[in-house]
């Protein structure tokens, strides 16, 4: 199931990171990017398009973490802000989702419990 | 599955259809100033202790309480919007929905969560671990927002979360496990030895012994292997730490299911006790001892099918002690403190009911002054709670949102009348067994002028706090959910985002900026005045106020005149005054010197006189005697007291001065009481003996002295059993003391006088008083320093 489509075409550099040779992706093509043997292993055993796929899933993950950050501690204008554009229920079917890596779903679960339960 | 489960599916599945693409990475491509939605002004935020000012619940109405069953809805507390709810019009379903189900997507997902996770959580596994600890966050914030209202939906999550606390069944990933644990150095395990016995042997009647030596084997491994699991997952290391967290969540989450029984135990017993008085059954017997009936009541609460129905015990099947135990072998303190304190909450039911119902303020009728309904009550403080937390939204004009003058004036109105609320009158003085329902003084608003520098205790002159509804406001947590919020905004928020921004204001930002400034100081300072009316003679309250005490004093010199309510923390509190800060005492000093007015520096005053004597007649506490001395006479703070005073009283202005006067020896007198001899000489350097003496003449001859200044004076003539009103026994030998000798000069004690003394000036002075010739303030010597009195022998 597409429930998120990623985008990086709008930012050059990253652009250069494909996933399967695409600018953009859906969260699915990350599970098996961002399994916990591929976060923890050492730069050196991986390859150059292994690397920078995983690096693209992680920096996916750390803007996540950034939305729900900036919306800790019920920051009402962020909410206001966010709400719009990741409702409900886009994160509660991102978060159920089991097929994709728990990372991901972590970031979102998060996110979700900033921007929409503890408000 | 259950029903709820599969319409919760079924609208997964759906969403999923319906939900467009989304391309998370381009939202900081849009453009900068795409207008933000507005926030909408009222808004619900999901409060804790589900909604409720504290859990279990302080504040109960008489009228309303009755036994329920712990299966049944609104038994438990729980999240409602209750009527008339601003967001009950909202446009959006998710906002309106006003039940405790309006999440059940999420519960259903995280009791799916949780099954799937079948009691065993894997330690080295990083990213499953971080999930589940994102999802016990949650859980904990629905817990305690209410969307757990009954005791099914609360078995449904706790018997997976107890099984999962168990960390006996928890796992190793391969990848981290000891290598012991896979057998490259680890022990030889013995292996059992069978010996036949042929008169015994079952050989032909059981299965071969191979079979059970293989059994035995693998039952030693295993053994074994949950052996060195066991030592290796109490550890704290980078693995475990991850896993601790997750557990000792869970604990959080388990106190929060003990706080709604303990709700829902005190609502079963106030509902017994209304049934008592209410038939006129009698709960005490002859001897003032509460009667069996009652005492058999409060048992059945903990004994009876309904009142174990919230036990966690009931809810699983997980030895519920030995996985305490367990969770105690930890060596983390965060997870060794919530274990020990489920313990305490676990064997201590009933003494935690005892110890909550004391302070259970009970009120006759829903009926109230100035609000109308304690339902309104609570529904404007829950409002003011969200707009004290949203201040920098409704505020403060920026490209999320503008000011909202609405918000603004809704917030004021709500403070006016909690002010008003606590300074009414109710003819009920007592909550039970008034018969008179509560009398309602109607609305009389609280003209504050923002501007005006008057204290709330000047404002509030001839009028009383309000005993039951301050203890009403405490219990609904007033202080430590709104006030404080009010109390902690910054005013200047808008003037610093400007600069933040780094571009030249507009006359119209400058405007603005004002405007948010006045907006944001009214707020705090009718918040200040409602925090005096609390605080004002309430012991309890005062505690409330003095735990955040260096907000307060964070906040005091910048106009809000907080000092005031600083002031009436103390103000007879004898605990609290032995507990105050040193460094208050100068802050206050410091105060005391800036004063505008003499009526402020008399209600200044007022914090050193509290301070030593917190109870008027009684006694005076000796470290602040010597703090407050060392404050007023320290020589940075030279103008604090007037000692002197010689005109008349004609006027106003004069008659403030001589008031001032008087306070201030007064507060010397008290300060010098008790034979604190320390201070008793500090203070007769100030104010010699023969001032007294003049003092005492003219304010028993003239007009100008009344009975406040004599009774002072009198006081630190009398009061103070130092060597000025105690000649010494005999004079100082010179011969005993170098100083003393002849041509050794001493300078006089006084800061106001430069005269040397010499050993024969003194002599020639007055030997045996030892007074400073030109001054005639008594010479300091070594042995009345500090309240020591080691006179040397002759």
């Amino acid at each position: 199931m597409h429930r998120l489509n990623v985008s990086w075409a709008r930012i050059p550099k990253l652009a250069d990171f494909t996933i399967d040779g695409e600018h953009s992706c859906s969260l699915l093509k990350l599970t098996s990017i961002l399994t916990d043997s591929m976060i923890s292993a050492s730069p050196e055993t991986l390859d150059q398009q292994t690397r920078d796929q995983r690096n693209l899933g992680m920096y996916l993950v750390a803007q996540i973490d950034l939305l729900a950050a900036i919306c800790f501690g019920r920051s009402y204008n962020c909410i206001a802000k966010l709400e719009s554009l990741l409702t409900f229920n886009l994160l509660i079917g991102i978060v159920s989702d089991t097929e994709l890596p728990n990372v991901v779903r972590a970031s979102f679960t998060k996110l979700l419990h900033r921007l929409w339960v503890d408000r | 599955m259950s029903g709820a489960g599969e319409r919760s599916h079924e609208r997964k599945i759906a969403l999923a259809a319906q939900e467009k693409q989304r391309a998370l990475f381009s939202l900081p491509t849009h453009p900068a100033h795409t207008p933000y939605p507005l926030l909408p002004p009222r808004r619900y935020p999901h409060a804790p202790n589900c909604g409720r000012p504290s859990l279990p619940d302080l504040a109960w109405i008489y009228d309303t309480l009755e036994k329920k069953d712990c299966y049944q809805d609104g038994a438990l507390p729980a999240f409602e919007l209750g009527d008339g709810h601003p967001l009950a019009l909202s446009d959006s379903e998710f906002m309106r929905m006003g039940s405790h189900t309006k999440f059940f997507l999420l519960r259903d997902f995280i009791e799916g969560y949780l099954a799937s996770m079948q009691g065993v959580q894997t330690i080295g596994l990083k990213s499953k671990n971080e999930l589940t600890q994102a999802v016990l966050a949650v859980l904990n914030d629905l817990m305690s927002f209410g969307f757990f209202a009954n005791r099914p939906k609360i078995v449904a999550i706790c018997s997976p979360l107890i099984s999962v606390l168990d960390g006996r069944s928890d796992k190793m990933l391969e990848m981290n496990a000891s290598p012991r644990v896979k057998g490259g150095d680890s022990p030889r395990i013995p292996e059992p030895t069978f010996v036949l016995d042929p008169s015994k042997s079952r050989a032909n009647t059981v299965y071969p012994i191979s079979n059970r030596k293989q059994e035995t084997q693998e039952f030693f491994n295993a053994l074994e292997e949950r052996k060195q699991i066991g030592e290796t997952r109490w550890e704290t290391n980078a693995d475990t730490i991850r896993v601790m967290a997750c557990k000792s969540n869970m604990l959080k989450i388990l106190g929060g299911v003990a706080d709604m029984r303990a709700h829902y135990r005190i609502n079963q017993l106030l509902a017994k006790f209304k049934f008592y008085v209410d038939s006129n059954t009698p709960l005490l017997d002859e001897d003032g001892e509460i009667v069996q009936p009652f005492f058999d009541d409060f048992e059945d609460l903990f004994t009876s099918d309904d009142g174990k129905a919230m036990d966690m015990a009931s809810m699983t099947d997980c030895p519920l002690d030995t996985t305490i135990l367990d969770l105690l072998m930890y060596q983390d303190d965060d997870l060794f403190e919530q274990a020990m304190g489920f313990v305490k909450r676990r064997y201590g039911q009933r003494r935690a009911l005892i110890g909550f119902l004391p302070q259970v303020t009970l009120l006759d009728s829903p009926n109230i002054p100035v609000f109308g309904t304690f339902a309104l009550l609570d529904q404007d403080l829950q409002q003011l709670r969200y707009y004290m937390r949203s201040y920098s939204v409704w505020a403060v004009h920026s490209e999320t949102s503008p000011m909202d003058k609405s918000i603004f004036d809704s917030a004021e109105r709500i403070l006016t009348k909690l002010t008003e609320f606590i300074l009414s009158t109710s003819a009920a003085a007592s909550p039970l067994g008034a018969q008179a329902p509560n009398h309602f003084d109607g609305v009389v608003e609280l003209a504050i002028d923002p501007k005006s520098m008057t204290p709330p205790s000047e404002f509030f002159r001839g009028r009383e706090s309000n005993t039951l509804y301050q203890n009403v406001m405490r219990n609904m947590g007033m202080a430590r959910e709104v006030l404080f919020h009010g109390v902690r905004m910054d005013f200047d928020i808008m003037a610093k985002l400007n600069v933040l921004n780094g571009i030249p204001m507009t006359p119209d930002q400058e405007k603005e900026t004002a405007l948010s400034r006045e907006w944001i100081l009214i707020i705090m300072k009718r918040t200040v005045f409602t925090l005096a009316a609390f605080v004002r003679g309430n012991g309890a309250n005062q505690s409330v106020l003095f735990s955040q005490l260096p907000l307060l004093r964070s906040k005091m010199g910048v106009g809000l005149c907080i000092w005031d309510v600083v002031i009436d923390i103390f103000e007879g509190n004898q605990n609290l005054c032995e507990d105050c800060p040193a460094d208050l005492f100068a802050q206050f000093a410091e105060l005391l010197e800036h004063a505008k007015t003499r009526k402020e520096g008399l209600r200044l005053l007022d914090f050193f006189v509290n301070q030593v004597q917190p109870c008027h007649g009684g006694q005076a506490i000796i470290r602040n005697q010597h703090l407050c001395v060392k404050a007023l006479t320290a020589s940075q703070y030279g103008n604090t007291l007037s000692l002197e005073y010689r005109a008349a009283k004609s006027t106003k202005t004069e008659l403030m001065d001589y008031n001032f006067h008087a306070k201030s020896i007064k507060v010397l007198a008290i300060a010098a009481m008790g034979r604190n001899s320390a201070t008793g000489s500090k203070c007769q350097s100030l104010f010699p003996l023969n001032q007294l003496a003049e003092e005492l003449v003219a304010s028993t001859e003239s007009e100008a002295g009344d009975s406040t200044c004599r009774y002072g004076t009198a006081l630190l003539l009398l009061k103070s059993r130092s060597p000025l009103t105690r000649p010494l026994s005999r004079p100082p030998n010179p011969s005993l003391s170098p100083s003393l000798s002849a041509g050794c000069k001493w300078r006089c004690w006084s800061l106001r006088c430069t005269s040397l003394w010499t050993h024969r000036c003194l002599n020639e002075s007055s030997p045996s008083r030892q007074i400073c010739g030109t001054c005639s303030r008594p010479r300091p010597t070594s042995h009345w320093k500090l309240g020591r009195r080691s006179v040397p022998a002759a």
